[in-house]
């Protein structure tokens, strides 16, 4: 380890810190609820039942207004805590002219994302007349018009309804948004990944797949989640949701497994940040990371089907209530993972020593 | 271009920190933990057979500078002129990115939040010697840097690589020569020997 005397030089911790790790939590959150909005879209467009139609699109709004929200908290954290120089990096069309590196990649990835992510958000809030919590933007914009005189609300929809390109186009553009999605989470373990060689625990190969599937974890967790938690759980297929994000996780643990694998037996960097994860941040790693944002989730959800599987949990009002709640508490539970994740991705980043 | 660069001999270096003072000092860095030029001590092994050396590090201004590779907006440049790398603070965004892609820790960040490091006193202070002359032409350097100025054994040395390798011994020299996109360091291998030896190896 770094403190014994190894005859390596351990340089001293570096310069990012906790506001990183959130910047990295919530671009990685905006892209797993976008993911998890647009499959509901396509889930609502493919299906022939009705009843579906109304909790389909309460989810896509969620993900999309949840996404928003999240790349904008995002982007507070970058240019207020982290940037030295923001109102600069505010003129990045002219300014970032190195395109080979990730952050150049990643900007113009995340202002893509967000202009398509604005344009769904205008459509599934502010077109027609939106039902459901998830439309709470409409309702606000409604206030501000009504108390203040101001037709904020009457001009958005306006636009929405002006610039709506209709159902197919509108998914196809949430499609395109989606990829970008992704794009954007993956940039991020690929920003980091770049300079592996420096920081050994940003894995070039194995960071991006683990942010990947942590991403769609969390996305998908806290758009579903909020939905049971604002606007129940009928008909919002939640046992569907909660099951493929149990496939995520478990993709998640395989690919960590992986990432410590690779890390306890790399060189004397790797094998200090493996140390540092399990050990001196063991308690983060294995209780927030491992216990409370794969475990747990795994064993709510496998106690919630046996449940399901024995009684007809809309039986009650109770029993309706005590799903809604345990769901929401297991997808409380990942969201609190990959914030333990991002957190330990920053603060266990040591150089890798050089020799003498 | 004749790269400049820098010679370190750790049998001969004692750890006064001397080189980091007077880096510090020339080029009025007093931000608290900021320190351009710094004095590592490597310990190995235990006690009785435990050995120490100590090992002045900065910019060693790379061939093939990672820090340049990823900055957004192209505020590290690898010059020309004679190899040193600058910082044009101007375009500097302060988003550290740098700072990770060195392996020598040699980009810091002041209480301005923009990227500054040596610039092997082309100046004499954060973000100078972007855009100055070659270094040998240039009002503003110094003939040599503080840090080789301030060295009381000769541990440390400055000047275009090629009269380095010459005064060099043949193992650093070929250590040098076999990594030709590395840092611009001609590193004499440690002996283990204790404080100043006098000798060149």
């Amino acid at each position: 380890m770094m403190d014994s005397p190894d005859g390596l030089v351990w340089l001293t911790q570096q310069e990012y810190g906790w506001y990183i790790a959130a910047y990295l939590f919530f671009s990685g959150l905006a892209g797993g609820a976008y993911v998890t909005g647009f499959a509901a879209d396509v889930l609502r467009v493919r299906s022939t039942d009705p009843a579906v139609d109304r909790p389909m699109y309460s989810i896509t709004r969620w993900g999309t207004v949840l996404a928003l929200g999240a790349v904008g908290a995002g982007m507070v954290f970058l240019l207020v805590f982290h940037l030295g120089a923001p109102v600069r990096a505010l003129l990045f069309p002219i300014l970032f002219v190195n395109v080979g590196s990730w952050l150049v990649i990643g900007t113009w990835i995340i202002v893509l994302f967000s202009a398509v992510a604005t344009l769904q958000g205008l459509w599934v809030v502010w077109h027609e007349n939106p039902a459901g919590r998830a439309a709470f933007p409409r309702v606000v914009t409604s206030r501000i018009e009504n108390r203040f005189d101001v037709p904020v609300d009457s001009w958005l929809a306006r636009v929405a309804s002006r610039t709506h390109p209709g159902p197919r186009r509108r998914l196809l553009c949430s499609g395109v948004g989606s990829a970008l999605a992704l794009s954007m989470i993956a940039y991020t373990g690929f920003k980091l990944g770049d300079v592996s060689a420096t920081v050994p625990l940003w894995d070039g190969t194995l960071l991006p797949a683990l942010f990947l599937a942590s991403a769609l974890s969390i996305g998908l967790a806290a758009t579903v989640g909020v939905t049971v938690l604002f606007d129940g759980v009928e008909g919002t297929n939640v046992t569907a949701f909660s099951v493929a994000d149990d496939v995520v996780i478990l993709g998640e643990i395989a690919v960590l497994a992986l990432f410590l694998t690779t890390l306890a037996s790399g060189g004397p960097g790797a094998v200090s940040a493996f140390g540092l994860l399990t050990e001196e941040y063991g308690l983060v790693f294995w209780g927030g990371v491992v216990t409370v944002g794969l475990a747990l989730p795994l064993a709510i959800s496998v106690g919630l089907i046996a449940l399901e599987r024995r009684v007809d949990v809309h039986a009650s009002d109770r029993l309706r209530r005590l799903v809604r709640g345990t769901y929401t508490l297991k997808f409380g539970f990942v969201v609190l993972g990959g914030v333990a994740l991002r957190y330990l991705i920053i603060a266990a980043a040591y150089n890798a020593p050089l020799s003498t | 271009m004749s790269q400049w660069g820098f010679y370190f001999d750790p049998d001969k270096c004692i750890g006064c920190h001397a080189c980091s003072q007077a880096c510090t000092v020339r080029n009025d860095i007093d931000e608290g933990d900021v320190t351009w030029r710094r004095v590592e001590h490597v310990g190995e092994g235990t006690f009785p057979d435990y050995e120490e050396i100590s090992i002045s590090m900065g910019c060693y201004h790379c061939a093939e500078p990672e820090c340049r590779d990823v900055c957004p907006t192209h505020a590290l440049e690898k010059r020309a002129e004679d190899g040193i790398v600058t910082i044009e603070q101007d375009r500097c965004i302060g988003c550290n990115y740098c700072s990770y892609a060195c392996p020598y820790g040699a980009i810091q960040f002041g209480e301005d939040g923009l990227a500054q490091k040596c610039h092997g006193c082309l100046g004499s202070g954060a973000g100078d010697g972007h855009g100055s002359p070659p270094r040998e032409e240039s009002e503003t350097a110094r003939e040599t840097p503080a840090c080789v100025d301030n060295c009381v054994t000769g541990a440390l040395d400055s000047g275009p690589i090629n009269e380095l390798l010459r005064g060099a011994s043949t193992a650093a020299a070929e250590e040098f020569r076999s990594d030709d996109s590395g840092p611009a360091v001609v590193l004499e291998p440690a002996t283990g020997t204790e404080g100043v030896s006098g000798d060149d190896g």
